[in-house]
């Protein structure tokens, strides 16, 4: 059953996930990294990594791609075809992505042999409350401060973010001014 | 459904995103590739969690912080993307050259 379940979402995956590199509407591509993710999502749940695939949908799906479906739509106009890549760089991308490939079987192939896989997470070391006690946990194993500075980071950020998306036309704004009183 | 399976699964995640960032001219496809990548790490990071042994909780909330960085590095990426908008009207990498890279 989890098996062919595994070989269902792995499917889904790898065929999402190449839709998302070869499509030409981007729209479309957004669409089909969504559905990638989603595939990812239900494995985490076979892995038994609840909280991390509620974080993706929540976060990735809900988010960051959102996010991306956002920047689409307000800077590329319906229906338009991203330019084609030309011939040698396809070449250029299928020998490199090939390489690596090679290199990350080759690896495993060697190494993972001595990898020991004897234990297995149950159901409860993925759930909410096992990761929420270890993420607000003040102690010596507790992950409050990275949790903090992420809070701080994500604040940072959309600040960050809204200075650059505005700054543009208050500076040129002000080069005019400045130099009219020249 | 064995570690070595995860993996490679992850691994053809991986060197597809790294295609799409070769291949693709658009920013957002690029940033769409770079999203795959860590989709692809963090497959590998649950992997490990469960066959692993033991601190199988750390090993997903770590994709957590992943996940979360990625958020933010967005809402940047999306600033910095109206604005090249606005300045060159297209969203080309190869006219991204103002800094002379």
């Amino acid at each position: 059953m989890i098996d062919t379940l595994f070989i269902i979402l792995s499917l889904m995956i790898i065929f999402f996930a190449t839709l998302v590199v070869t499509l030409p509407n981007i729209l479309h591509c957004a669409l089909a990294l969504m559905a990638s993710l989603f595939g990812s999502a239900g494995l985490y749940i076979l892995l038994n990594a609840e909280m991390t695939a509620l974080a993706q949908v929540a976060v990735y799906i809900g988010g960051v791609v959102i996010f991306i479906i956002f920047a689409i739509f307000l800077t590329t106009r319906m229906g338009e075809k991203t330019t084609p890549s030309s011939l040698p760089k396809i070449g250029w991308g299928l020998v490199l992505s090939s390489f690596a490939f090679a290199g990350f079987y080759g690896f495993y192939a060697k190494y993972l042999n001595s990898v020991s896989t004897t234990g297995y997470s149950t159901a409860e070391d993925g759930s909410m409350s096992a990761v929420g006690k270890i993420l607000l946990n003040t102690g010596s194993e507790g992950l409050i401060i990275p949790f903090e500075i992420v809070s701080v980071l994500l604040l940072m950020t959309v600040i960050g973010a809204v200075v650059i998306a505005r700054a543009e036309t208050k500076a040129l704004n002000c080069d005019s001014e400045s130099q009219e009183n020249i | 459904m064995t570690l070595h399976r995860l993996l490679l699964l992850s691994a053809v995640n991986f060197c597809l995103g790294m295609y799409g960032m070769v291949v693709r001219r658009n920013v957002i496809c690029v940033l769409m590739a770079m999203e795959l990548m860590f989709n692809a790490v963090i497959i590998n990071f649950i992997a490990f969690a469960h066959y692993g042994n033991g601190h199988a909780t750390e090993g997903s909330i770590f994709p957590i912080f992943i996940i979360a960085v990625t958020a933010c590095e967005m809402a940047a990426a999306l600033a910095i993307i109206l604005t090249m908008y606005r300045k060159m009207h297209k969203l080309d990498v190869h006219r991204l050259d103002s800094l002379n890279g």
